[in-house]
């Protein structure tokens, strides 16, 4: 696909992960910006404002959510973290502070613009038209009436099934974490009760691919193990 | 003292009785019989004492002129003196009689006593569990008032390991009595050792007669102590550790002041407790030494099996990616398009089976060394076998994988990175044997309601006898023409196995009706099975749930309502959640 034309920051300390990463975005049509470390990172950041920022956490000056923090102060720019394998809760902090997307070391080219796609994809678009309704899919929800439907049946959801869609539409192609769906949807006091997401996102799942005989509704939102769930339409 | 007097009374009526009353000439033989019971009773002083008194008693009493101590006829004199002879050697005859079964008395005790000490270190584990044993028993047989045992190479560094009075402070160890070792078999050796303010010791050797007194002397020399030792209420025993000529540590004991120092036979018991001691610490230092060897043995012959085993498994990816990339750089060759990409896809798929192969490893390492740490969470299985069937599929090539897992399967209490790892090697260890055959992963309820994740493959399958040992470190599969490799590096199965049981779950080889190998996984679900009533509470709940939160809604800017009980709710939707769902929204308030 065609999906170049962006301003792209690398930043990443392993210089041929970098080169190979940067030569192929390159090829594809964006503009590439490389960083080594977190002081060159916010200074390009600075200079070049970078559509997406594409981050690596393990970095040899300064740890990579310091990035994160200061773009989120001052910009929505999709930030899509990498971190080895095994760093679960790096993943999840990084994401809490405010990154889109995260990719496990190694990655393969492919997954990188997947996850690109749907980042940019997401900034680009409105969250919601101008009735106030979210669409993904089939899916759509308009939040005034407290009316979801899926295709052109409706579905009941109780106040809470509804939250959490309207969270994870609201954040489409996004990860949302399972803490940061629980404060969302239930309050800070419950921000550790994971098992109660997964009843609940079970429920919602069930309803929604009960009103779409297609069966793509049942896939739309998909588990990312340890960290949480996005709602996402391929 | 008392005993002997109304001995010799009861006999002098008696003698009255036979000599006036019975006249019977000579009544001086029974004299014998106090002399024999208070030789028995009470040993030779007190028989020689009573011997004398009987001949004074019948002097007296009974020989001419009676009433007074002379005797008139050489007759009398004779039997007079010969009854004091045999009197004296019977008193003393029957006093060795007392004093010989008091001896064996004592070394009957004593041997019970170091009987019963080393069945207390024979059937401790290790000396810090015989030291109490040892300690207690000190205290009654060797008739001490406190033993203690420490452990360290001097007194300043040893450290309390029993005690018979546990809690109780312990008395100041300025002066003690040391036993010496050496001389635990003949005569007991105490020397008294005292810390001098200049802080060295202060020794002095004593036999052990003269060791009281001397003491009492030196305490006269030494004002300062002295005022001390009217302080100190008890005395102290110590008794080194010793082996090999190395000083371990002390058996201590106390003593009430002013009791006598131990005899040989409680020096002796303590002689042997310390022996005992200073043994079962050199059994526990072998034997740790031991364990630590074969640790340390297991852990290299882990590495250089691991380090075999893997190599191949490293080298044969890594040759390929350097040959498909050399072919690449190679300016000789136009390549097309095509075949750049081909190029391209293998170094990208060895580079995966690399990748998997250093997860493997290090997974191994953490399952050996018992670092692995599961964080368990509740997932729907697909959710997580989805993912990476999709992700080996170019792997798996060309064996078609069927996936079969029920829409209403209880979810799984696991950690998905483990779940993810073992499907990924029995994945490609199936992929490896299948040879291009079929390989299906279906998902079932046990009856126990667990859940039971099986791969299994259409490939030659596993001879029954080998299944058992499938999941041992480095087996491997039996060879077979045709399979597309020689097969793994046998660490495959292993780590599927150790993180299995790391979530509490567990691995089972068997025949599939494939005509392969199937592998089932057992992974663990969360709490107990839901009953049907637990689903109506729920849902009643969950109403009513609603609606507060409903009503909350309605009032205005939204305050947070909490879940449902937590106690209610956290139990996982059953299979039958479908239809109670679509039950509840019905009744709810919406």
């Amino acid at each position: 696909m065609s999906d170049g034309g962006a301003v792209v920051l690398i930043v990443e300390d392993d210089e041929t992960a970098r080169v190979a990463i940067a030569g192929n975005l390159r090829a594809r049509g964006h503009e590439v910006d490389e960083a080594g470390d977190v002081r060159e990172a916010l200074r390009l950041w600075d200079c070049r404002r970078p559509d997406l920022i594409l981050l690596d956490l393990g970095l040899p000056d300064l740890d990579g959510q310091a990035v994160i923090r200061r773009v989120r102060r001052e910009a929505t720019t999709p930030i899509i973290v990498v971190s080895a394998r095994g760093r679960e809760e790096d993943r999840v902090a990084a994401l809490d502070a405010g990154a889109d997307d995260y990719l496990t070391k190694p990655f393969g080219l492919s997954e990188l613009h997947a996850r690109m796609r749907a980042v940019l994809r997401r900034a680009a678009g409105p969250e919601a038209d101008t009735e106030g309704r979210l669409r993904l899919g089939p899916v759509v929800m308009d939040v005034p009436r407290h009316e979801v439907t899926v295709g052109e049946a409706p579905v009941e959801l109780t106040p809470r099934e509804f939250e959490l869609l309207k969270v994870l539409l609201s954040q489409s192609g996004r990860v949302v974490t399972a803490g940061r769906l629980l404060r969302a949807v239930w309050g800070t006091a419950y921000s550790d009760e994971g098992h109660y997401l997964h009843v609940y996102v079970s429920r919602l799942r069930r309803k929604l691919a009960a009103a779409d005989p297609s069966g793509a509704a049942a896939k739309l939102i998909v588990a990312e193990p340890g960290v949480g769930y996005r709602i996402v339409a391929e | 003292m008392a005993l002997t007097v109304a001995g010799l009374a009861l006999t002098t009526v008696l003698a009255f009785v036979l000599v006036r009353g019975l006249n019977v000439p000579d009544a001086a033989i029974v004299y014998l019989l106090p002399v024999v019971a208070v030789g028995m009773l009470y040993g030779s002083w007190l028989a020689v004492g009573t011997s004398v008194a009987a001949f004074l008693i019948y002097d007296f009493f009974f020989v001419q002129p009676l009433y007074t101590f002379s005797i008139a006829s050489a007759e009398e004199w004779l039997d007079l003196l010969l009854f004091l002879v045999v009197a004296l050697a019977i008193g003393r005859l029957s006093a060795l009689q007392l004093q010989r079964r008091r001896e064996a008395e004592l070394r009957s005790s004593e041997a019970r006593a170091m009987f019963a000490m080393s069945r207390d270190t024979a059937n401790a584990a290790t000396a810090l569990e015989a030291a109490p044993l040892l300690a207690n028993r000190l205290a009654r047989e060797a008739e001490m008032d406190r033993v203690w045992v420490g452990l360290g190479a001097s007194s300043a560094e040893e450290r309390v390991v029993a005690d018979s009075r546990p809690g109780e402070p312990r008395p100041p160890l300025v002066s003690r009595w040391v036993l010496h070792s050496s001389s635990a078999e003949a005569q007991p050796s105490w020397t008294r050792v005292r810390d001098t303010p200049g802080g060295r010791l202060h020794e002095q050797s004593h036999d052990r007669a003269l060791a009281l007194e001397r003491a009492r002397d030196q305490a006269r020399d030494h004002p300062p102590d002295q005022v001390h030792e009217r302080d100190e209420p008890v005395t102290v025993f110590r008794v080194p550790i010793q082996t090999g000529g190395e000083t371990i540590g002390s058996v201590w004991a106390t003593r009430v002041h002013g009791d006598p120092l131990p005899g040989r036979s409680h020096s002796r018991l303590l002689a042997a407790a310390a022996d005992q001691l200073g043994q079962s610490v050199v059994r526990d230092r072998l034997a740790a030494d031991a364990t630590a060897a074969e640790v340390a043995r297991q852990g290299d012959a882990l590495k250089s099996a691991l380090l075999d085993s893997v190599s191949h498994d490293l080298r044969t990816p890594l040759s390929a990616i350097r040959a498909a990339a050399g072919n690449l750089m190679d300016p000789e060759v136009q390549w097309t398009r095509e075949k750049e990409r081909a190029a391209a896809r293998s170094i990208d798929l060895e580079a995966q089976r690399l990748s998997r192969l250093v997860r493997n490893m290090l997974d191994l390492s953490r399952i050996e060394g018992g670092a692995l740490h599961p964080s368990l969470e509740l997932y729907d299985l697909a959710d997580l076998v989805d993912p990476v069937v999709e992700r080996l599929a170019p792997v798996l090539a060309p064996a078609q994988v069927e996936v079969s897992i029920p829409a209403d399967l209880r979810p799984v209490c696991v950690d998905a990175i483990f779940v993810d790892q073992i499907l990924t090697n029995l994945l490609e260890n199936g992929a490896r044997y299948a040879a291009g055959k079929r390989i299906r992963v279906t998902a079932s309820e046990t009856v126990d309601e667990g859940v039971e994740l099986v791969v299994e493959d259409a490939g030659p399958g596993v001879p029954g006898p080998e299944l058992v040992r499938l999941f041992e470190r480095f087996y491997r599969g039996p060879r077979r023409p045709g399979s597309r490799s020689e097969g793994g590096s046998g660490i495959g199965l292993t780590v599927a196995r150790g993180l299995a049981e790391a979530m509490g779950g567990s691995v089972e080889a068997r025949r599939s009706q494939l005509g392969g190998l199937a592998v089932a996984v057992r992974l663990p679900v969360e709490g107990e099975p839901e009953a049907a009533e637990e689903t109506a509470e729920e849902t009643a709940e969950e109403t009513a749930d609603e609606t507060a939160d409903e009503a909350a809604e309605a009032a205005g800017p939204t305050e947070p309502a909490g879940p449902t009980e937590p106690a209610g709710d956290t139990e996982p939707a059953g299979p039958t959640e479908g239809s109670s769902v679509a039950a509840r929204i019905l009744v709810g308030p919406e």
